[in-house]
């Protein structure tokens, strides 16, 4: 199995390229499926709607992520034990 | 002779008497040690097997005298041996066979010159002892009473520590003086009553001014010693000299003479007297609990410290007899027991710290907490007892005696806390500087843990601690019979001598 | 107790108990037989139905064996997770450690076969307290405190829950375990369910789980990552289904945990947050109450299990392995450690529902159910944090843990390899049942508690799932470097009693402490000295007063002793002398009174 992660490590390119037809494929693929047992008007009439849920939904995770993170949730990992011993010391 | 049961067949309290006499007359003819040694143990532990019956056989019911045994003696001055016993006497019987054994055993290595002398005086000293609690004869309870002095003053003279030869001494003039007077009285009651004879003393319509005398007497004796304050000074002095052995018997025996002699005597031969002078009495006892809980405190030599915390616990001894009511007096009673075994196994301890320091200082002794855990595990549950700790045995006596004062009077109650609040102070404060210590101890390291003997020697004292502690019911339903049957007997004298006073007027 | 049940929490405490004494080659096949014996237990247990195991308690009467379908089934995978666990843990040598396991698994074995609160108490502070154990082995620099942490914040569950029972008790009079009246709340139904609800970690009583999961120690983490959600999940189908809040509380959980999840650096930090997002969709669907919807939450937590104890079991190689677990300090793995590589993927496409793996068969059944009863604001979000599950667990992982940037030092390179045989056959296990339950959840389906009428393999369903996963997997690598790791940790509500709990220390030590030694050192000045000071008078009175009384007669009558003995002087004539001048002055002296 290494061996076939190396072959296609070293053919990147190709990879890439091959993946971006299959999402292609996939999302042409889903016009031709039968919408009738979706739940939502949305479902129903939208192509390709859960090609652009997926992007969209993922997109706005990472950017929400990244906000939180940056406005001070990710706090250096001595946080706790910073404040502690500072306290002692006092 | 209607107030005795008399014991058929195998004259059981002769026996136990004697025993030990006709034990330690074997040993004048044999010289090896460790025969003398182990003849001992095996005699006192005979004895003691041999006083079960007397538990096993004893009616709880009877108000009478069992076991009970008389004999002619002399005749001509109607002094006959007489010998019995009651639930008051009872129980002091089985201290006295039940602790001579582990005096034995304590006194395996302590005592190496002239084993065999020492064994001899222990064991007619078991005789003396034992004969005082039975005898039922004024005569023959004194000749027990005086026995056991020489004994004892050689047991401190000859095996005891630097200061014997003043110490023993003191105590045998200071017991002596006491008693002489108690001969006195005993001559007049004689005189009065025509017999020596003590249940038919008891309840006679003397004379206030003869009572009073003999009573005193009878006091001067009793406190010396029991000891009450201001007549104690021979206690620290005789306890901090004698061997272990010594100091054990010395405690827990000896002195339950004396308040036996209080309670036995005091009361039903001389009951006005006893009316007139319990309130001073009683002062003088809680004088005795909060000056030896004082003293005890100062004290840096363990012994001494253990010496004067007796002076307080007998203190609480004799304000349950002089309160005159059935808890102060089942309290005392069971109290005397509790002191037995608990500042024996005190003692007993102390002793085993001295075989291996060679000090009874309390800064050499200080730290050994993390050399000996077996021995500090007992020293802290005899403690515990020592002050009263609810669970142990002392808390059972104190706590009837202080409910019986309570009864009484209670100022009197009020003042004997502080006495209990110091003996927990000077009783922990021995108990943290043995076991802990501070920061400067002595390097302990060398010392030894318990061994196999000095464990089987502890281990029944702490058995009653807790057994007395947790279930004292056996216990006090032996002496309540007696006890209320004396007081009972007491009630009627108080009434026959209101309605008395009553007619005269 | 009624022949035929058999209580498998019996069989694992006494094997826990017994452990100790087996030692030596004897142990390896102990370990694995006593959690297989209980699972046998379940199996047999699973053809009964009814209460069993009856006891009468002072007045109440307590159900040890209460079974239906929705407690066999959750019982055979505890069972199950019990033989997995241990036998990954094979070759740890502390006996204390499976025992805890085992008591562990036994209390949550016993929280879902009661009937009754009172016994649904024990079996439920049972858990709390073999659990703990499993964080303090780890024996790390923060497992102690962490572990103490997670025991304060469970007993405090505990005891709202307790007082929940209490209280539910006095209004009811009974303490049968079953379905709360959830449609008129009282006190105790909320105190009930938030006793429940925070050891199902639900949003905001949650912050225990990822420090607590992560400082576990590698094989602990995969016993208590199935046991106290799952059984709290069970407790919650069990008496809270329809209670509507819970379906916004699961919402919110789902997403939270997806947040944080993105953010996370340490590896099994993430997939603890990943608990605290998928129980979240089980806990919604308990809200959403209908037959589907419990359904869905079932089969979600069977799936959970499986593979997360997957997820769990591989990234605890690598920890077990190289001893590291964070990204920053992993990575390009797939070359030293392919196997778990390969095991790790399976438990990440299943937590993806990617075809055929096993959340395909349950996620989509908990969506399902929510727009067929018009929830389908909660559908909506629960299908967008489907997404973000995804990314992190089925991209960001597997990406960073075994690919992308090699941030290994030297000796963390050396020690990487594949793990031991048993936890590579524990890992084999775990991935055949993701597959299994996957492509074929029709025996999972037979066991749930209503009957089912869904089906997961259709068209529409595969096609939504590719789109899905296609286009998420697309943004992840468009925005990779977004989701860089770093190393930082991700502050919580944690912050708040864990700064509450240094105030609190702050106010004993400081003002507190002061008052105290200000008292103590009044009492040795004023108190002691004065008593010991009194206390050395009187052992002085004693002394040179009394004694000196008494001593002083002593030396009196020995002077004078020594005075008169000079009157002997051993000549006989002398004493003759004073003998017949003593008579004589006696005779005069008795004449002269006659006379007179």
């Amino acid at each position: 199995m290494i061996a076939i992660i190396k072959y296609l490590q070293a053919r990147l390119k190709t990879v890439v390229v091959v993946c971006y037809a299959l999402l292609a494929v996939t999302a042409a693929s889903s016009l031709l499926v039968d919408t009738h047992h979706a739940h939502s008007w949305v479902e129903q009439h939208v192509p390709c709607f859960w090609s652009l849920f997926g992007f969209a939904a993922a997109a706005t995770i990472i950017g929400v992520a990244r906000w939180f993170g940056r406005s001070g949730i990710q706090a250096p990992t001595d946080f706790y034990t910073r404040s502690q011993s500072s306290e002692e010391e006092a | 002779m209607d107030l005795l049961v008399i014991k058929e067949g195998f004259p059981l309290l002769s026996f136990l008497i004697f025993f030990p006499l006709a034990g330690s007359l074997v040993l004048l003819f044999f010289h090896g040690e460790e025969f003398a040694r182990r003849w001992a143990l095996a005699i006192t532990s005979l004895t003691a097997l041999f006083s079960i019956p007397l538990l096993t056989g004893f009616d709880a019911a009877s108000t009478k005298y069992q076991f009970a045994e008389a004999y002619k003696w002399i005749p001509q001055f109607h002094i006959n041996y007489i010998v019995g016993m009651d639930g008051i006497s009872v129980l002091l019987v089985l201290l006295t066979t039940f602790i001579m054994p582990f005096c034995v055993l304590a006194s395996w290595k302590y005592i190496q010159k002239r084993v065999v002398q020492f064994m001899f005086c222990l064991l007619v000293m078991e005789t003396s002892m034992i004969g005082v609690f039975v005898a039922l004869d004024f005569i023959l309870f004194y000749v027990f009473w005086e026995f056991m002095l020489i004994p004892m003053y050689l047991l401190i003279a000859i095996w005891g520590g630097p200061r014997k030869a003043y110490a023993s001494i003191k105590f045998f003039l200071y017991t002596l003086a006491g008693s002489v007077l108690l001969l006195v009285a005993i001559i007049a009651l004689y005189l009065k009553s025509g017999s020596f004879f003590i249940p038919e003393m008891m309840w006679q319509p003397y004379s206030m001014t003869f009572q009073v005398l003999v009573f005193l007497a009878f006091f001067l004796a009793f406190a010396i010693k029991v000891p009450m304050f201001p007549f104690h000074t021979w206690l620290p002095a005789a306890h901090v000299e004698a061997p272990t052995a010594g100091s054990v018997i010395l405690a827990s025996i000896l002195l339950k003479m004396g308040t036996y002699g209080l309670l036995r005597f005091c009361l039903p031969i001389t009951p006005d007297a006893t009316v007139l002078l319990a309130q001073p009495i009683l002062w003088l006892s809680i004088a005795g609990i909060i000056y030896g809980g004082f003293t005890a405190l100062a004290q840096h030599d363990m012994k001494k410290l253990i010496a004067y915390s007796s002076v307080g616990h007998m203190g609480f001894v004799t304000l349950g007899i002089f309160v005159l009511n059935t808890r102060g007096v089942e309290g005392a009673i069971l109290q005397m027991i509790n002191h037995g075994v608990t500042t024996g196994g005190l003692f007993l301890c102390v002793g085993m710290i001295y075989e291996r320091t060679h000090s009874r200082e309390l800064s050499l002794a200080s730290g050994v907490g993390k050399y000996m855990p077996w021995f500090v595990t007992f020293l802290a549950f005899f403690s515990l007892s020592s002050f009263g700790f609810p669970g142990t045995n002392s808390f059972i006596g104190e706590f009837l005696v202080l409910a019986g004062t309570f009864e009484h009077n209670i100022f009197l109650a009020l003042a004997a806390i502080p006495g209990a609040v110091l003996a927990a102070a000077y009783m922990l404060r021995m108990l943290q500087k043995i076991v802990w210590g501070g920061t400067n101890n002595p390097d302990q390291s060398y010392l030894k843990d318990l061994g196999i003997r000095e464990i089987i020697v502890l281990t029944p004292f702490l058995l009653f601690v807790f057994w007395i502690g947790l279930g004292p019911q056996p216990f006090i339903d032996l002496m309540h019979g007696s006890v209320t049957h004396l007081l009972d007997q007491f009630q009627t004298w108080q009434q026959h001598g209101q309605v008395a006073s009553l007619l005269l007027k | 107790m009624t022949p035929g049940f058999i209580h498998p929490s019996l069989l694992l405490i006494g094997g826990a108990l017994l452990l100790p004494f087996i030692q030596g080659p004897l142990r390896k096949p102990y370990l694995f037989l006593v959690p297989l014996l209980a699972l046998c237990a379940v199996a047999l247990n699973t053809t009964l139905s009814g209460t069993f195991g009856l006891f009468q308690f002072m007045d109440w009467q307590l159900v040890f064996g209460r079974i239906d379908k929705l407690s066999t089934v959750f019982a055979l995978i505890m069972a199950l997770m019990a033989v997995i666990g241990t036998l990954y843990g094979l070759k740890v040598n502390r006996a204390g450690e499976h025992m805890a396991a085992w008591f562990y698994a036994a209390g949550s074995l016993g929280t879902i076969y009661c009937g009754d609160y009172l016994s649904l108490f024990f079996f439920w502070e049972m858990m709390a307290f073999a659990s703990v154990f499993l964080i303090w082995f780890r024996r790390g620099p923060q497992s102690l405190q962490v572990g103490y942490r997670y025991l304060l914040i469970h007993t405090i569950g505990g005891i709202i829950l307790l007082a929940g029972i209490m209280l539910r008790y006095q209004a009811e009079g009974n303490i049968t375990f079953s379905l709360l009246d959830v449609t008129h709340p009282q006190p105790y139904t909320w105190l009930i369910m938030i006793g429940f609800a925070l050891n199902a970690a639900v949003v905001p009583l949650h912050s225990w789980l990822p420090e607590a999961y992560s400082e576990a120690s590698f094989n602990g983490a995969v016993f208590l990552c199935a046991f106290t959600t799952k059984t709290a999940v069970y407790t919650l189908a069990r008496a809270c289904a329809g209670m509507e809040i819970l379906i916004v509380l699961g919402v919110i959980m789902a997403l939270y945990g997806v947040i944080y999840a993105v953010m996370e650096n340490d590896i099994r930090k993430l997939l603890a947050w990943s608990i605290v997002s998928q129980v979240g969709y089980m806990v919604a669907a308990i809200g959403i109450g209908t037959e589907m919807a419990i359904n869905g939450a079932v089969a979600h937590a069977v799936a959970h299990i499986l593979y997360k104890s997957l997820l769990f079991m591989g990234t605890g190689s690598v920890l077990y392995m190289t001893g590291k677990s964070k990204f920053t300090e992993l990575g390009g793995l797939y070359a030293k450690m392919p196997a778990t590589f390969f095991f790790t993927m399976i438990g990440c496409l299943s937590i993806s529902a990617a075809p055929f793996f096993a959340a395909w068969a349950s996620k989509s059944m908990i969506i399902g159910a929510g727009f067929e009863h018009h929830i389908s604001w909660a559908s909506w979000l629960l299908m967008f944090g489907a997404t973000g599950t995804f990314m992190y667990n089925g991209l960001k992982l597997p990406y960073f843990l075994f690919f992308g940037k090699n941030n290994c030092s030297e000796e963390t390179w050396e020690a990487a390899g594949d793990p031991p045989w048993n936890m590579m056959i524990a890992m084999t296990l775990g991935a055949t049942l993701c597959i299994v339950v996957g492509t074929a959840p029709g025996f999972l389906y037979e066991l749930l508690p209503y009957h089912v009428e869904y089906n997961p393999h259709t068209m529409y369903h595969f096609m939504e799932t590719l789109q899905l996963l296609g286009f998420a997997a697309l943004a992840f690598f468009l925005f990779k470097k977004a989701v860089e790791p770093v190393d930082r940790i991700c502050l919580d509500i944690d912050w708040v009693y864990r700064k509450a709990g240094c105030g609190f220390l702050w106010l004993v030590k400081k003002p507190l402490q002061a008052i105290d030694t200000g008292w103590g050192e009044a009492y040795r000045v004023v108190g002691l000295s004065s008593l010991m000071s009194m206390s050395r008078f009187w052992s002085w009175f004693d002394w040179n007063a009394i004694d000196g009384v008494v001593d002083g007669i002593a030396r009196l009558v020995r002077g004078i002793g020594s005075k008169v003995r000079l009157l002997q002087s051993g000549q006989i004539q002398i004493s003759l002398y004073y003998a017949f001048s003593l008579a004589a002055v006696l005779l005069i002296t008795f004449i002269t009174f006659q006379l007179l």
